[in-house]
């Protein structure tokens, strides 16, 4: 009876130290799943924004071409966002862009490092409004990559966009917002 | 023989424990009457001893976070800067929630469960009794760890119990210990909750079926799943915090392609789950003292059962409520919504049940009655505060505002914390031997009581008309209703103080009054769900070790 | 003993009921705005609790008469009953078809909310930082000289009281719910929020919008306002007066008491900046909104100390604010000489140096084109010296002179300001008058040796404003003016660096009208100094012909000295 009791005991133990362990990893696994369920269920913008991004790097200068739609035009806007009082001037060179579904547009980006040590920064981009992302494809962007900025350094870096013709109508403005993070420290 | 067992014994367990030195074991001393000393308290194994334990520290706990709550009042008593600085103000409401929560309202439960749940089902000890100790000890270091940031260099964590990054990534040398801190807190609950759950599974006296089972140690055992699923989750989300922060990976930084509201997903994937951590065993106790003070069997017993395993479940998909205002896609919105709004209707059953038990029941008011029918109500008031930001767009209003501090007090201070001082006012008799002084007891739950109204109502009020959470200092509009509460807080403080002595003057004889094996009338009839409620058949105090003979299970249903 | 009594006050009106009238220090309920969107959530919100609380009447009701009637004490029997399967049902079925209403109504809500970025007129950008909010109004023809952007940070008086115990908080007007400089909007407008934070995560709030949203760093949120419907949106606030204030809803007391308060508001913390509008603007002006609310996410220390400000103005009065705010000049000069506190003139030289000095000099005041002013012996030497150098430029090197682009009272501002900045921590100020002295003293100076008129008829007798000269002429000519004045900034190939200094190499400007090239030359604009004063008429022509006809422009066009000439002569008079 007590040896039985304690076989099943010790059992139970393993099986509930298991499902622990498991609950841990779980707790990982959430992070793969987030990016599943909220990218490709929810189609929730900035994360499919980081999805996207990687995978244009990936793809870079493959440009699938459109029918460049002449009757409208999309307004796309242009904002910079220093994180964390990182020492640098970083702007689009042109604040807004009327631009044609269906044809590519370069538009630069400048930054400059004002200060007299290297910065190491890595720049994210962010789409708004959310549902616009799977119409905005960027074929050229300097996002995820590290920069190294050299004291006083300026970079021009351009992005190459198109919006996709099948974008609604509806949506007549897009918001592209780049954000600058210094990771010199993470290096 | 292994660890993994606790021995029954063949002796008459109604005698007391003097007569069990016969019983010679050869590994450990746990079949012993208690050690000497202190060191009876250090490496006990015994449930009874464990229990003990868990409740006088997380007593301990309670004042200490209680004092917490103290100088956050202290500095909101009026408008302007007084006594504490931001950020230590930051830290007080930070410690303040991780002390209640893991210091004292689930150790508390984990003490209540530790000295009644094997008395109400028949067992002579918890399953796992070495382990019981070991995760005593581990919440102890765990707590005192968390504490120990306070003298750290740049203070405490100041983050908020959530712990949100990346503001929790500028936490000073205090950071790494948090983490620390969280992990043992977790390996502790997690012990404790395979050994409860081992218990319940492998230890019930024969006849004692799941469905024959105090409802107290049903909920106990679905709370004990839920920390098993979500423990290691907080302790993963804290883990990937500490590896972003020293470690270079990207979970939680934009710039790396991580994303801070992922965290936050993590979060409450546990946070909400460990919501019902806190308030499953409190519908435990409350369904065990409500029939015995209304000398009615508990109604529906089936469909509380029912009701607390559809919340668990449901407590997994809702945990987005908590931040409905962080940018997710309006289908997400709208699928926690209706997920959380779902769980009104088991709570509501819960309710309903309860208001039945008393209908047309006998009532008498002890203290233990006056503070489960106190949990009721104004559990129940949380709980329609709960219902209204759990609809979306509302909670774009209420959001980090102080009515959800007034929701969530409402849930946990005259809800969970009122049914442990409850529970505790209806086993202390019990565990001692010796009756509490009644018109003491009935002054603490009038005082506890009204205080407690002063000082949440009017967080609603001032919450509503905008004022936001967690801010040392706030606008004038917002004075007078923080000065009342400031001074509810302060009342239902000093409250507190009569309840510590009403424990220590029971446990040192109180009334003088010996004390029946039933104490209470009804309570072994009423006092165990659908059978007879097991512990009232013991002598009050139980002797240290008892069922080591397996009692009989009475149905107590007219048929 | 006011407390006293307010407090006996408080304890007796705990126990009145909800509706009853207050004072504005009982703030009790949800606003309900002044948007549609926050009428909406008002209007669920007031149901759902009236639906709350007939619940909560019904449930405890039963439960009290059960408490009062079945007691022991009363000699009550106790019944045996246990389960009700029918009942059961019931009571399972009842919550769930309240829960599904509630669910549907704030169904559609939500719906409602989240129809942003479709067909709007504006947008906002909002930065959260630590901790103090950036706002930029994004132009809606992407010009960005004609963005807004500014901090708005919690305003002196409210700093003040926090951290002064001498202060009495409840003597400062909107404590803690003020902040430097508002947000204006115009009103019937649909306004689009895109939200963004720079370091941690933040919430922007404003009750009266209806709604709060997540700031999150990397990421944007977005989230739209349309201020309409209400009596006073004509911007007439006189309505207020016409109802008796007894009469007053909830909704007409908080718009009125705002709107009046700020209307009567002597000074607006903010109506002195140059590049701030002034009080005159907002004396000429009615505002037909103000909307407080504060940050709602736990953002650290300052967390409660970054409030939110809104106000909203009729279009045509949005549109004047708009002229005021981009061109500071043209707005009614209310420059003061009264001597100022340290607080105050560090407070709006924020503004001052955000407006003239951050692009050359960085917002941090690390520097950029122009050198730090961290631990520099020019900040932090002599104050006179730094006033001056401001005053005059520094000759050869790029900083231009400020004393005909900034007022007495702004030059202090700033200096005070990079002084006790940027880790300067110079714990001392100068004042209007003191610059104003300055001022004087060169001018007494250049009068009493008769320099001023001579030197300036000295530089413009040297060369003939009359002679013709060919354009090859005036190109040669302009290349060594160029790189004295403009390369700086325009870099000697021309290309510039944008976005701060644009280029002029197929700008539009330089390859464009010719008289609008002069015009911005002459008066400057923005970050770009007026030579109108520093050049004379030939190296000015000079300059022209080189940038039209050089540095990969090839215009072909320029103007003579002397046309330049009748140009400068009819540049107004220093204002005195």
């Amino acid at each position: 009876m007590t040896e039985n009791l304690a076989k099943k005991n010790t059992r139970l133990v393993q099986i509930l130290v298991l499902v622990a362990i498991a609950m841990f990893g779980f707790g990982y696994a959430l992070v793969p799943l987030y990016n599943w369920v909220c990218v490709d269920l929810l189609g929730l913008k900035d994360r499919a924004d980081i999805q996207q991004s990687i995978a244009d790097k990936r793809a870079l200068a493959k440009e699938t071409v459109y029918t460049v739609d002449k009757s409208r035009q999309v307004v796309v806007e242009f904002a910079t966002v220093l994180n964390g009082n990182i020492p640098m001037i970083f702007s689009a060179q042109t604040q807004q862009m009327k631009v044609h579904p269906g044809e590519y547009y370069t538009v630069n980006f400048i930054a400059q490092n004002t200060s007299d040590r290297a910065i190491v920064a890595q720049a994210k981009p962010s789409l708004s409004p959310g549902a616009v992302t799977d119409f905005f494809e960027k074929t050229q962007c300097f996002c995820f990559v590290e920069q190294t900025f050299k004291p006083k350094e300026t970079k021009i870096m351009p992005i190459r966009f198109v919006v996709k013709p099948d974008l609604a109508a509806d949506y007549k403005t897009i918001t592209l917002l780049y954000t600058f993070f210094d990771i010199t420290d993470k290096k | 023989m292994s660890v993994f067992s606790a021995k029954r014994y063949d002796g008459d367990d109604h005698n007391t424990s003097h007569n069990l030195h016969e019983h010679h074991d050869e590994h450990h001393d746990d079949h012993h009457g208690p050690a000497k000393g202190i060191l009876r308290w250090v490496f006990t194994t015994n449930h009874k001893d464990i229990g003990t334990l868990y409740l006088v520290f997380a007593l301990a706990m309670f004042f200490v976070g209680g004092a917490m709550a103290m100088i956050i009042r202290a500095e909101l008593f009026q408008p302007g800067l007084q006594l504490v600085q931001p950020e230590f103000f930051n830290s007080m409401t930070t410690m303040h929630a991780l002390v209640m929560v893991f210091g004292m309202m689930m150790p508390a439960f984990v003490g209540l469960a530790n000295w009644m749940l094997p008395m109400m089902i028949g067992a002579p000890d918890m399953a796992l009794p070495r382990m019981n100790n070991m995760s005593f000890w581990l919440l102890v270091a765990g707590v005192l760890l968390l504490a120990s940031t306070l003298f750290m260099e740049g203070g405490a964590p100041a983050a908020g119990w959530t712990l949100y990054p990346p503001l929790v990534l500028q936490t000073k040398a205090a950071f790494p210990f948090a983490v620390f801190s969280v992990h043992l807190l977790g390996i502790s609950s997690i012990m404790g909750s395979i050994n409860i759950i081992a218990t319940i599974t492998n230890m019930r006296a024969p006849g004692m079926t799941l469905w024959k089972m105090p409802i107290f140690a049903w909920t106990w055992l679905i709370t004990a799943f839920l920390l098993i699923a979500v423990m290691p989750v907080f302790a993963g989300a804290v883990t990937m915090l500490l590896t972003d922060k020293f470690f270079g990976t990207s979970f939680f930084s934009a710039a790396g392609g991580g994303d801070p509201v992922l965290y936050q997903h993590i979060f409450w994937f546990f946070g909400h789950p460990e919501v019902y951590i806190l308030i499953l065993p409190s519908f435990g106790v409350a369904s065990t003292i409500i029939p015995v003070f209304s000398r009615k069997p508990l109604f529906g017993y089936g469909s509380m059962v029912g009701a607390t395993i559809a919340i668990a479940l449901l407590s997994f998909v809702v945990w987005s409520h908590h931040m409905f205002t962080v940018g997710m896609p309006i289908i997400g919105e709208l699928f926690f919504m209706w997920a959380t709004i779902a769980i009104a209707v088991p709570t509501g059953m819960k309710v309903f049940n309860w208001v039945a038990t008393m209908w047309d029941g006998a009532m008498s008011f002890e203290t233990p009655m006056l503070f489960a029918i106190a949990f009721v109500v104004l559990f129940t008031i949380g709980g329609f505060t709960g219902v209204m930001m759990a609809l979306a767009p509302l909670d774009f209003q209420y959001h980090d505002t102080y009515f959800i501090v007034a929701h969530f007090h409402y849930v946990l201070v005259p809800g969970a914390t009122f049914i442990i001082m409850a529970a505790v006012y209806y086993w202390l008799p019990k565990w001692t031997g010796h009756m509490y002084n009644e018109k003491i007891g009935r002054l603490h739950f009038w005082l506890s009581t009204v205080s407690v109204n002063i000082l949440f109502f009017p967080q609603h009020f001032v919450g509503l008309a905008g004022m936001p959470r967690r801010i040392p200092d706030y606008a004038i509009q917002f004075s007078d209703w923080n000065m009342i509460s400031s001074i509810g807080g302060f009342i239902f403080g000093a409250s507190q103080l009569l309840f510590l002595y009403i424990v220590i003057d029971t446990i040192r004889g109180g009334t003088g009054e010996k004390v029946t094996n039933e104490v209470w009338e009804g309570a072994r009839q009423y006092g165990g769900g659908i059978v007879e409620g097991l512990e009232w058949t013991l002598p009050s105090p139980p002797p240290y070790h008892t069922f080591t003979e397996p009692p009989v299970i009475k149905s107590i249903l007219p048929h | 003993m006011n407390k006293t009594k307010q407090l006996f006050a408080s304890l007796v009106l705990t126990f009145l009921s909800l509706g009853t009238a207050q004072a504005s220090n009982y703030a009790t309920n949800l606003t309900s705005g002044t948007t549609w969107l926050s009428r909406t959530v008002y209007e669920l919100h007031m149901h759902i609790l009236w639906i709350c609380v007939f619940i909560g009447v019904a449930v405890f009701g039963v439960m009290f008469y059960s408490i009062f009637h079945h007691r022991k004490s009363k000699g009550h029997k106790p019944a045996q009953f246990y389960h009700n399967t029918k009942v059961e049902v019931i009571w399972g079925t009842i919550p769930a078809i309240i829960i599904i209403a509630m669910g549907w109504l704030s169904t559609g809500v939500m719906r409602e909310m989240y129809n942003v970025g479709k067909d709007y007129d504006m947008t906002v950008l909002v930065t959260g930082h630590q901790f103090y909010w950036e706002y930029k109004i994004l132009d809606k023809n992407g010009d960005a000289a004609k963005d807004i952007r500014f901090d708005s940070e919690l305003d002196v008086a409210s700093k003040n009281a926090r951290d002064d115990d001498e202060i009495d908080p409840l003597t400062v007007p909107n404590y803690l719910l003020n902040v430097n400089e508002p947000l204006v909007i115009p009103i019937k407008k649909k306004i689009r929020f895109v939200l963004t934070a720079a370091d941690v995560i933040h919430s922007w709030w404003v009750p009266e919008l209806g709604w709060k949203k997540d700031a999150n760093p990397g990421f944007t949120n977005e989230a739209w306002a349309r201020v309409d419907n209400e009596p006073w949106m004509t911007g007439d606030t006189d309505i207020c007066d016409s109802i008796p204030k007894e009469q007053w809803t909830e909704t007409d007391k908080q718009v009125c008491v705002a709107v009046k308060a700020w209307n009567n508001l002597d000074k607006k913390p903010w109506s002195s900046g140059k590049n701030s509008v002034k009080k005159e603007f907002w004396d000429s002006v009615k505002v037909a909104g103000v909307y407080r609310g504060q940050c709602t996410e736990l953002c650290g220390a300052g967390h409660g100390f970054m409030p939110v400000v809104v106000v909203a103005l009729k279009q045509a009065d949005y549109d004047k604010w708009k002229e005021a705010r981009l061109n500071p000049g043209t707005s009614p000069n209310n420059s003061t000489m009264a001597d100022r506190e340290h607080e105050e003139l560090v407070y709006k030289g924020n503004l001052v140096y955000t407006a003239k000095c951050e692009s050359c000099h960085a917002r941090d005041g690390g520097g950029a084109v122009g050198p730090s002013l961290k631990a520099s012996s020019k900040v932090t030497g002599d104050i006179n010296e730094l006033a001056t150098i401001i005053l005059n430029g520094n000759g050869k090197g790029m900083m231009p002179a400020f004393s005909k682009a900034l007022e007495a009272d702004e030059i202090a501002e700033v200096v005070t300001y990079i002084r006790d900045r940027f880790g300067n921590k110079k714990d001392d100020e100068i004042q209007p008058s003191a610059v104003q002295k300055i001022l004087g003293g060169q001018g007494s100076v250049s009068v009493s040796s008769g320099n001023d008129a001579e030197g300036k008829a000295n530089t413009q007798k040297d060369i003939d404003v009359n002679a013709k000269l060919t354009l090859d002429e005036l190109v040669s000519k302009g290349e060594t003016v160029y790189a004295n004045n403009c390369a700086g900034c325009h870099q000697i190939n021309g290309e510039g660096m944008p976005p701060m200094f644009p280029a002029l190499s197929g700008s539009v400007l330089v390859n464009g009208d010719i008289d609008a090239q002069i015009n911005l030359m002459l008066n400057g604009k923005n970050s770009m100094p007026s030579f109108g004063k520093t050049l004379n008429a030939v190296d000015f022509a000079a300059v022209l012909a080189y940038t039209r006809n050089k540095l990969g422009n090839s215009k072909g066009d320029f103007k003579q000295p002397s046309e330049i000439q009748a140009l400068i002569a009819a540049l107004p008079a220093d204002a005195e």
